[in-house]
């Protein structure tokens, strides 16, 4: 369904309602729905930066025009499988 | 040679980011942050685009014309929950309690497509066989 055709069927119940505030509440439903059910896969790339150890999960690649990531599920380094560390390593370095 | 450095590296989550460590051979400590710059992949579980009331062609909304990205049997699931968010703003506005059912009704539509998505998550494409039947006739191996 397009969002013309979800805002339609929105409509057959609440014919008033502003399309603005139509695309808020169908935001706030997309967001609950992917997060709970975890539906819907995808890939994220960056790059490496030498001495970097954090990437922020919100803005990998630095753009800001990123989809919100609920759960990461494997990660590839250089086009190869690595492993998942259970708790970070115990000597910290916040960079 | 590029096989065996990957192997050497490892990655967590911690406060909303991701970590990268490559083991160390050094005697004074286990991990080192990367020393390249390499390629990273992440595959991941995300939320979708947001919804914009527009008949614009935004790669990063969803406009007018776009769909959600997830499967369309599960499209509809958005508009249950909008009902009943917007039975449940109507209720509160007019302290009514007969137009909270009307919301429950629409959300309990909204929980059965959450449900029934759940369980799907992880097949993708690969159709139903999740489960198998024994059939006593066949014997079992003991």
């Amino acid at each position: 369904m397009t969002h013309t055709q979800l805002n339609a069927y929105i409509k057959k119940v609440f014919p008033d309602e502003s399309d603005a505030d139509i695309a808020l509440h169908l935001t706030e439903a997309s967001s609950d729905f992917t997060s709970r059910t975890k539906i819907l896969k995808g890939v994220e790339t960056f790059d490496t930066v030498v001495n970097q150890r954090y990437y922020n999960l919100n803005d990998l690649d630095g753009n800001g025009d990123q989809r919100h990531i609920v759960e990461v599920n494997k990660v590839d380094y250089n086009n190869y499988t690595i492993q998942r560390l259970v708790t970070p390593p115990d000597e910290v370095d916040i960079t | 040679m590029a096989r065996t450095n990957a192997q050497k590296h490892h990655w967590w989550i911690e406060r909303n980011q991701v970590g990268i460590v490559k083991s160390s051979t050094s005697a004074t400590t286990t991990f080192t942050s990367p020393s390249e710059v390499k390629e990273i992949r992440l595959y991941v579980s995300r939320n979708d685009w947001d919804f914009e009331a527009s008949d614009d062609s935004d790669a990063d909304k969803i406009n007018n014309g776009n769909s959600p990205s997830f499967d369309k049997i599960y499209h509809v699931a958005l508009a249950y929950y909008t009902i009943a968010k917007l039975f449940e703003i109507r209720a509160s506005a007019d302290e009514d309690p007969e137009i909270l059912g009307f919301a429950q009704l629409w959300r309990a539509k909204y929980e059965d497509l959450v449900a029934k998505a759940k369980g799907t998550d992880n097949q993708g494409k690969l159709g139903s066989a999740t489960s198998y039947v024994i059939i006593p006739s066949d014997g079992f191996l003991l």
